[in-house]
């Protein structure tokens, strides 16, 4: 019943909250003592005072700039713990002892005030917004700023905003939580990364990631850190924020920060979590019974091998997961030190697949020189070793092997039958071995120097190194090594770059005006070397891939090795001037030169600007006491993308095979590309107005932007005549793609009582995308047909590239319904009076969403919690590629179908409409449910927490195959290829203990 | 203070100076064009590409103009196979300029260019340049030949100018690969040593100018058979070439010493990959066993029943169709799929959709034991029977009065693929269509059976799942790709696409 009010309270004056979370993140000291009070109070009735024996009363209300009243503020006598706390209409009465002449109010949210008691007359104090939100510090290029005066389009996320559950990467993290920022992790395999791409696809060749800086070193890769590590992660979304990043900032920035140490407490943390999991959604293949019913009801002449195999579920098991991280950290005033070492061991779900990675990361702090001189060190290293699906057709296997086949024969060995991808999916999973290791290492060091108070240098150096390894051995009592008599292979990597970077850092408030610059100057190589051997033939399988010398059958083609480096150097600069909190401007340049473009085009300058004014601040939104923050936002820049291979613009000879002379072959060398010295940047500009609001003490909070994304220069292989070119296609800068779109953020706080809170976070974004050219004076290129080899018997690619047309359009025969014998009728498309598939094909489909949706809710009901992550993406087709493939009778007896085939009439296949799904999904992404122990003041353990969490643990959709969600690859995605490792579905329980 | 300022700014500064000139490439694992040709060695290895566009003519596109004619065919077999139904429209004669079999060569004619053209410019004296030249120049031409054949009216490209070309006439084109070939004659060696195997010799030269001529009337209106018999009695007279006494003998894992191939492809397994591999195409799924092959077999193409059917049982050529029930290596009977026995027929019900084991699978080039999809057999582009078929074709056709000596050079050639060779077996009288015949009996599989259905003039006609016959004789080459066409504004198509 109290609730009920509590909530009925909170529509009616609905300025009032608690924003007791945002103070527990930020751990203001301020907070925990009102918290205190309030848990002093909370045996008493929470309006009534304090009888104090002597003294006197002393009443009053409080409210805010607005004159609204507020209740729940804690109202304490300076020195003593005498307090009370204002009632429902915001009015307090106390018994002050006598001598005592100050009190504090408090309030979360809110800037604490010292009032001093008045005779003789009620109280009346207003209580200023904290705005708390506004003040959260973003990490961007570059350096850091408060949220108040960002000019550019940046999501800050942290700890409390983070996905929960199985989270074995950064990017799992943050998927959901940002408008505009897709992650998709399109199957289960631990061993595989997910992808994202921010604001739609700006690139056909070059790259849709956006660029990764972790630490201020640009180009990392995320594994290097554990997600326990991680303190936020800030993603730049518009041009404004972004171009600081220059040539490789055109998908958008994201800034990993990673957790450092702290002055004060040493504190141990422990966290750890153990999941299982399975495999969230299955095919429905015909059993063994429903295949010889089928056989006997058509008359087949079939072989029946007797036993009764479900192949596509054989090939899979429980998966778990366990993760432990332990982390030091402490500091004093001068010296700060954090270090951590994660494990994580991870058994997928899919027989013989597996990972385990150790993370071990150092970060020291030392200030020197009257704290003039502060001198960071990083390291961190991952250490990772995984078993991959070693012939990655398993899930085909399984899906034609006849189900009557066993898996084992009578004498216990595997059982094999002669066919066309037809190997016993359970013993190549088995037999074979695909073993990879790969070691990061990012070592970092920072020196700042105050040469005036408001002038800062920096010099930042970082080398990083990423190591490879892999065997893998197919034996000779395989299917797949049988011919060869075992293949055995080896193949190491090592990555190497280097940076180095010193920067100028001004920063100065003359009074109403504020002034931020920084000037810098960057140089970052990278190289990259490989070598790889092989050899087949082996007396015995007892070597694996260890002793490829044992071999007797090495091919001149079984050795190979190769290295190719780039580098980029750049000068960057940026100017942030804000007058009177009210109008802020940005304008950043950044000119970068890259040894992978021509000489003719190596440098190129990407500039931005930005303007902010907080509407807010001005005389005439004073009326709008509900409006405590609003900031117009307006940029505009222009970023680049450099993601192509090396030495694209030279002339060059490579190896190109052997010629014959005289009973022998020589290497031959040849022209390996025509050059293009003309190669430069593909270049977006974007245009990005947004509008933040914090309104009714942050009760409703979020913002709203829209954005215009102009992508030219578009990278990409266009065919070229030859003669005169030596070869038909060269990569030039032609096309244009353009993607346009709005992203909407609400933040809201519906109800916060003592015992209970609820928050809610929900982001939307649509974005419009639309190949707009693939032509200029000197290129050409009509149509490109894409997404091929995914359909196993048609020789259709299933998407188009074409100007006018979206990325991801669905490409086919148009299904109008079928005739009376169930064969499918399709539109006439030419109207030639007749369907022909090659000239009848139409568009048939889009596999970008109109748009997502992402709803966070989280509760707090005394010491329990929960939060749940709703994804939801609407309006997207999947081509069905499963049941395309696997409708087909004709794939009987030899071949295993869905169930939904056999109501399809045996006919010829054609790619069509009929396979283009609607793939809109809500899943529900992850929810937590934990328990935070309380603990006294005085206990040696500080914080303790359990948890459950389950992942994707449902999904409601239309979509008839294993999951819409599928995997984006390059410029082709929505389609569900049939062969591919699935979703999967996990619980887990944690704990999180420090001292 | 300042000094420490001061430092800093000075490595700053530093390292930009340092730094900003540190953008050129660095290549490791790649040699810059103009690093590379200043020794001998560095310039055979630049040469050695001119022959290796030779690895380009057994390629995906020469089947697929096999497909188009009476000789070979790829049926679907339910889904696999289908491949859009592109096998049956090409059969069928109903290719378009964007669906076609490329043979739009320039790949091939603009590396020749380019070694030619690194030649010119290199300062490294070499021993035999006008050999070189001369050998550079047969290739080119014989790349030049295959267009002309098969498209017609191609460009003429022999330089680097970056402007786009235009079309020359199938019989400019016709008169530069003459001339050409005339020119370089005298410069091109004759004898036949290992040293001079897969070269262009002095005898592959007369061998391409008798094909030549012997398609003058199709390229060029006006047909030059004496010219053609000119350089067939020239080969036989001259040339040391002769019939292998066994027909198989070319065909051999080890086909080096073949005194018949005058001019092979030194396909390899390892080294010399093109898409030379018959047997992975064709084979059952099963016949892998028979040869314990490496490599999966795709159980693909097939040669056209009524095809088959016309050759004598008792032929020795008759071996170069699998048929009939296989074996394992062990002798075992191979099974198909769905455990029946594997039983091959030369017969096959619907091309739209074959079953696994109907249609004879090719088997002319000697399988290896432990073989794999890529021969190590090298492949004859021209054997000495051809010129004995061809000597014939040109008698016949100059006069009929010329049939007696005519037909005695075809039994010449017949006589050794019956054992014995006795007087059923021999063509008692010869005419185009049993010469034609004789010619799909000898040269099956190898790539000439279009152009001798165009000269004989067979190619519109109807056979087995070629029900209609061509229109017009614009199908008797094939369209300029649309891809090319798209890329050059300045190529006009040929008729009717």
């Amino acid at each position: 019943m109290k609730q009920m009010e509590a909530l009925n309270f909170s529509h009616q004056k609905s300025n009032l909250f608690y924003r007791k979370m945002l103070v527990c993140a930020l751990g203001l000291s301020v907070a925990s003592t009102a918290f205190s009070t309030e848990v002093a109070q909370e045996k008493t009735e929470s309006n009534t005072t304090v009888v104090q024996q002597q003294g006197r009363l002393v009443k009053g209300i409080v409210t805010n700039k607005g004159g609204e009243t507020i209740p729940g503020v804690s109202v304490l006598v300076k020195g003593t713990t005498t307090g009370s706390m204002t009632d429902a209409n915001g009015q307090f009465s106390l018994h002050v002892p006598t001598g005592a002449n100050t009190l504090q109010f408090s309030f979360i949210g809110m800037q604490s005030r010292e009032v001093d008691i008045p005779k003789g007359k009620e109280m009346k104090v207003v209580l200023e917004e904290d705005m708390v939100a506004l003040e959260e510090v973003v990490a961007i290029g570059y350096g850091s700023v408060s949220k108040k005066d960002l000019t550019g389009s940046v999501v800050n996320l942290s700890e409390k905003t983070f996905n929960k559950g199985v989270v074995t990467s950064a990017e799992q993290l943050i998927s959901g939580q940002v408008a505009g920022l897709v992650v998709t992790k399109a199957g289960g395999d631990p061993t595989e990364g997910a992808s994202m791409r921010l604001r739609g696809t700006t690139s056909l060749l070059g790259g849709n990631a956006p660029l990764v800086v972790i630490d201020g070193v640009p180009g990392a890769s995320m594994n290097i850190v554990s997600p326990q590590d991680i303190e936020s992660v800030s993603v730049l979304k518009d041009a404004s924020a972004a171009a600081i990043y220059g040539a490789r900032s055109a998908n958008g920035v994201i800034i990993i920060t990673t957790k450092k140490g702290k002055e004060g407490h040493s504190t141990i943390s422990y966290d750890g979590y153990f999941g299982v999991e399975s495999i969230a959604n299955n095919l429905n293949m015909l059993s063994a019974d429903q295949w010889r019913q089928y056989v006997k009801e058509n008359n087949l002449n079939a072989q029946d091998y007797g036993a009764s195999t479900e192949w596509h579920k054989a090939i899979f098991r429980t998966g778990y997961s366990q993760n432990h991280n332990l982390s030091l950290t402490g500091g004093s005033k001068t010296t700060k030190y954090r270090a951590s070492v994660n494990y994580l061991d991870q058994k997928g779900i899919v027989l013989n697949n597996d990972l385990q990675r150790m993370n071990v990361s150092l970060s020291l702090e030392q200030s020197a020189l009257d704290d003039k001189l502060t001198v960071r060190l990083n390291a961190n290293t991952t250490l990772e070793k995984w078993n991959d699906i070693a012939d990655k057709t398993v899930y085909t296997y399984s899906y034609n092997l006849n189900p009557t086949i066993p898996i084992y024969d009578e004498k216990g060995d595997y059982k094999e039958v002669l066919g066309h991808a037809y190997y016993n999916p359970v013993a190549v999973l088995n037999q074979l071995t695909s073993n990879k290791k790969r070691n990061f290492f990012q070592g970092r060091m920072q020196a700042d120097y105050k040469i005036l108070p408001s002038l800062t240098a920096t010099v930042n150096g970082s080398i990083s190194r990423n190591n490879f390894l892999y065997g893998y051995y197919a034996p000779k009592t395989s299917k797949p090594g049988e011919a060869e008599k075992g293949i055995a292979k080896r193949n190491t990597s090592e990555d190497n770059s280097s940076l180095l970077e010193a920067n100028l850092t001004y920063d100065k408030i003359f009074g109403k005006h504020k002034v931020n610059a920084i000037v810098g100057y960057s140089y970052q190589d990278f190289t990259n070397e490989s070598f790889s051997a092989q050899n087949r033939n082996f007396a015995t399988d007892l070597f694996s891939y260890n002793n490829l010398g044992a071999g007797n059958k090495l091919q001149p083609s079984d050795v190979s090795s190769k290295k190719e480096s780039n580098r980029l150097i750049s000068f960057y600069g940026r100017a942030t001037y804000s007058f009177n909190n009210k109008y802020t401007a940005t304008a950043t340049v950044r000119r970068d030169g890259s040894s992978r473009f021509g000489e003719n085009n190596r440098w190129g300058i990407f500039p931005s600007g930005s303007l902010a004014w907080r509407m807010s601040e001005e005389a005439f939104m004073d009326n709008l006491s509900f409006v405590e923050d609003l900031k117009l936002r307006v940029s505009y820049g222009i970023t680049g993308n450099q993601e192509i291979p090396n030495y694209r613009t030279m002339a060059l000879y490579g190896t190109s095979g052997y010629y014959y002379s005289n009973g022998e072959f020589f290497t031959q060398y040849a022209p390996s590309q025509n050059p293009n010295p003309d190669l430069k940047w593909e270049q977006t500009a974007q245009l990005n107005v947004g509008l933040d609001y914090y309104l009714w003490g942050g009760k409703l909070r979020g913002s709203i932007e829209y954005y215009n994304k102009q992508t030219s220069n578009l990278l990409y292989d266009y065919p070229v005549p030859s003669p005169p070119y030596q070869f038909g296609s060269m990569i030039a800068n032609v096309g244009k793609v353009s993607n346009k779109g709005i992203e909407i953020v609400i933040e809201s706080t519906p109800i916060q009582r003592k015992e209970f809170k609820w928050d809610v976070s929900f982001n939307f974004s649509k974005n419009k995308n639309m190949v707009e050219s693939l032509s200029n004076e000197e290129f050409k290129r009509d149509v490109v047909y894409t997404g091929a080899a995914s359909i196993s018997g048609l020789q259709e690619t299933s998407q188009i590239l074409k100007a006018g047309f979206p990325l991801g359009t669905f490409y086919g025969a148009k299904y109008i319904g079928q005739d009376e014998n169930g064969i499918f009728q399709y539109e006439d498309v030419s109207g030639d009076g007749k369907f022909v598939y090659a000239d009848d094909r139409t568009d048939i489909g889009c596999a970008q969403p109109d748009f997502t949706i992402n709803l966070t809710n989280s509760f707090e009901y005394k010491n329990f919690y929960m939060s749940f992550l709703l994804r939801g993406v609407f309006g997207n087709d999947v081509l069905n590629g499963s049941a395309l493939y696997l409708n087909d009778v004709s794939r009987l007896p030899g071949n295993n179908i869905l169930d939904s085939g056999l109501g399809i009439a045996k006919q010829k296949l054609v790619y069509s409409s009929y396979y283009i799904e609607d793939g809109s999904f809500v899943r529900l992404d992850n929810l937590q449910l934990g328990y935070n122990f309380k603990l006294g003041q005085n206990s040696k353990v500080k914080r303790l927490r359990v948890y459950v969490t389950g992942n994707n643990l449902f999904v409601i959709t239309k979509y008839t195959g294993i999951d819409p969600e599928v995997g984006q690859d390059g410029m082709v995605f929505g389609i569900d290829a049939q062969n591919y490792y699935p979703k999967t579905r996990s619980f887990t329980a944690g704990v999180n203990i420090s001292f | 203070m300042k000094k420490i300022a001061k430092l800093v700014l000075a490595i700053t500064l530093g390292t930009t100076l340092f730094s900003s000139c540190e953008l050129d490439e660095h290549l490791y694992s790649v040699i810059p064009q103009d690093k590379y040709g200043i020794t001998t060695e560095e310039i055979n290895s630049l040469i050695g590409p001119a022959y290796g566009t030779m690895v380009n003519y057994v390629n995906n596109d020469f089947w697929m103009q096999e497909i188009t004619t009476d000789e070979y065919m790829i049926p679907a077999r339910g889904l696999d196979w289908l491949s859009g139904g592109i096998h049956l429209r090409y059969h069928r004669h109903e290719w378009t300029s964007n669906e076609c079999p490329n043979l739009w060569n320039f790949n091939n004619v603009t590396t020749i260019n380019k070694v030619i053209n690194m030649l010119d410019n290199t300062t490294v004296e070499l021993a035999d340049k006008d050999r070189i030249y001369a050998e550079l120049r047969g290739l080119r031409a014989f790349w030049y030949f295959t267009m002309l054949d098969g498209i017609g009216n191609v460009p003429i490209v022999t330089t680097f100018e970056a402007s786009l070309p235009t079309n020359n006439t199938r019989k400019e084109v016709f008169e530069f690969v003459e001339k050409e070939l005339v020119e370089i004659g005298e410069h091109l060696t004759g004898e036949v040593t290992p040293a001079t195997y897969t070269k262009f010799t002095k005898w592959v030269n007369y061998a391409l100018l008798a094909k030549l001529y012997i398609n003058a009337e199709v390229y060029t209106g006006t047909p030059q058979w004496e010219k053609a018999l000119k350089y067939c009695d020239l080969m036989i007279t001259e040339s040391p070439y002769k019939l292998e006494p066994d027909v198989r003998n070319n065909f051999k894992v080890k086909n080096e010493g073949s005194v018949e191939n005058i001019w092979a492809i030194p396909y390899d397994a390892n080294y010399f990959r093109g898409y030379f591999i018959p047997y992975q195409m064709s084979w059952h799924y099963s016949s892998r066993s028979t040869y314990n092959l490496v490599s999966e077999c795709w159980n693909g193409p097939c040669a056209v029943p009524s095809f088959v059917n016309k050759f004598d049982r008792d032929d020795v050529r008759f071996g170069w169709f699998m048929i009939g029930q296989q074996y394992d290596a062990d002798g075992n009977k191979l099974k198909d799929r769905n455990g029946n026995d594997l039983n091959l027929s030369i017969e096959v019900k619907d091309f739209e959709n074959a079953t696994e084991t109907e249609g004879a699978r090719l088997l002319k080039w000697e399988p290896e034991q432990g073989g794999r999809n890529h021969l190590n057999n090298d492949f004859a582009v021209f054997r000495f029977s051809d010129i004995l078929l061809m000597k014939a074709e040109c008698l016949l056709r100059i006069s009929a009065g010329n049939e007696p000596e005519a037909r005695g050079i075809v039994n010449q050639v017949r006589e050794r693929n019956f054992s014995p060779f006795t007087d059923d077996k021999q063509i008692k009288r010869l005419t185009l269509d049993n010469l034609l015949d004789e010619r799909g009996f000898e040269f099956v599989f190898e790539g000439w059976r279009r152009n001798d259905q165009i000269r004989f003039g067979t190619f519109g006609d109807t056979w087995d799942f070629k029900p209609g016959k061509d229109k017009n004789k614009n199908t008797w080459v094939f369209p300029i790709p649309l891809i090319e066409m798209d890329k050059n504004p300045n190529l006009v198509q040929n008729p009717g696409y």
